[in-house]
């Protein structure tokens, strides 16, 4: 192995804690619960609601997909992208999906 | 005969599965770090691999000749673990394309998504119509309820499949653990896992209890049967080389 390469290798900076991506998971999934679920909550029940009803249940989700990936591709937030990924994976499969799919069959009144 | 314990109980079933998709992050971070690998971009490709194997999961099982809405699909429609590595296979693909990492991954990702489904098929287990009927002491039973409620047989023994499906993924994981270092390329033991995923999967279907969609052959099984070709063409190029004696380099 070249003195170069030994030098990069010493060079490497550690990996960061989970900290940004741990706090990214958390904040994601609160934010997506809070959205499809406690909204919906506070309003007395999708039935009772004039938006985020119909096809517009999918905007929040969208917005928050495409903010999340911006995060992940860019080096200095990429763990913070990442965080935020994981916890829509998270939120779709662990009952989030089902509140989505419940507003989304609502006809906006 | 045994019964089904938490039949239709979601909370159980998504427990199982958060516990699973938690069991598989670790997992990758340990073998991360084992391989040395300190990229940054690895753990957004990661997260595309889930928030895209979560929305493929109910997305790709879009059934448009039923016509239903996408939206009323989203919500009640079908949920598939095949869509769902389809949606994580094209996350993975979208996200190293937008951050340039040009390594391959599957190596990396391979184990936890199988310990990932050893624990998630443990809340299909122990929550979701099992499979067809057994003449085998070790079939699942259930109530008049739990058969209305799952579209199952009552009083029946039937096939456990999600606990057939545990085995192969406890075996191809210890596998894959063993010979984790030893396939001649990298990616190769993704190609292995997948292709001999895609063969069980196609053979434990004929006791799932699944919708029959032509010649006796459930939907998975048709889609399967579409990719197998060109996934053990695949493989026939990985045990065309010979293995390596150690791992070389630092590869995903």
């Amino acid at each position: 192995m070249s003195k170069d390469n030994s030098r990069q290798e010493e060079e490497e900076p550690p990996e960061p804690a989970l900290g940004p991506m741990g706090f990214g998971i958390l904040f994601g999934t609160t934010a997506l619960y809070a959205i499809y679920v406690g909204v919906p909550i506070a309003f007395g029940g999708p039935a009772s609601m004039r938006f985020l009803t119909g096809p517009s249940a999918f905007i929040p989700i969208a917005v928050y997909l495409l903010v999340a990936i911006v995060l992940a591709v860019q080096p200095r937030t990429s763990r913070w992208g990442a965080g935020l990924l994981i916890g829509l994976g998270i939120f779709t499969l662990l009952g989030g999906g089902v509140c989505v799919g419940t507003l989304a069959a609502q006809m906006g009144t | 005969m045994i019964g089904l314990p938490f039949a239709g109980d979601g909370l159980v079933h998504a427990g199982l599965l958060g516990l699973g998709i938690l069991a598989a992050l670790l997992f990758y971070a340990f073998e991360k770090r084992r391989r040395g690998l300190s990229d940054p971009r690895l753990w957004p490709i990661a997260g595309f691999a889930i928030a895209f194997g979560a929305i493929g999961s109910r997305v790709l099982t879009w059934d448009f000749s039923r016509q239903v809405s996408l939206a009323d699909w989203w919500g009640n429609g079908d949920r598939s673990i095949l869509a769902g590595l389809v949606g994580a296979w094209l996350g993975v693909h979208l996200g190293k394309r937008l951050t340039g990492y040009r390594e391959p991954t599957g190596d990396l990702l391979a184990p936890a998504v199988a310990l990932a489904l050893v624990i998630g098929r443990v809340g299909c287990l122990l929550t979701e119509l099992p499979g067809t009927p057994t003449g085998g002491a070790w079939g699942i039973t259930l109530t008049p309820g739990q058969a209305a409620m799952l579209g199952g047989l009552p009083g029946v023994g039937l096939h456990p499949s999600f606990a057939y499906e545990i085995v192969f993924h406890v075996a191809a994981f210890a596998l894959m653990w063993r010979y984790r270092d030893r396939l001649p390329g990298p990616g190769d033991l993704f190609i292995c896992y997948v292709t001999s995923y895609a063969l069980f999967r196609f053979g434990v279907e004929f006791v799932r209890a699944n919708e029959v969609l032509w010649l006796g052959m459930s939907r998975p099984q048709w889609f399967l049967l579409m990719i197998l070709p060109l996934l053990l063409w695949r493989m026939l190029r990985v045990f065309g080389k010979p293995l390596r004696p150690k791992l070389e380099g630092r590869v995903a």
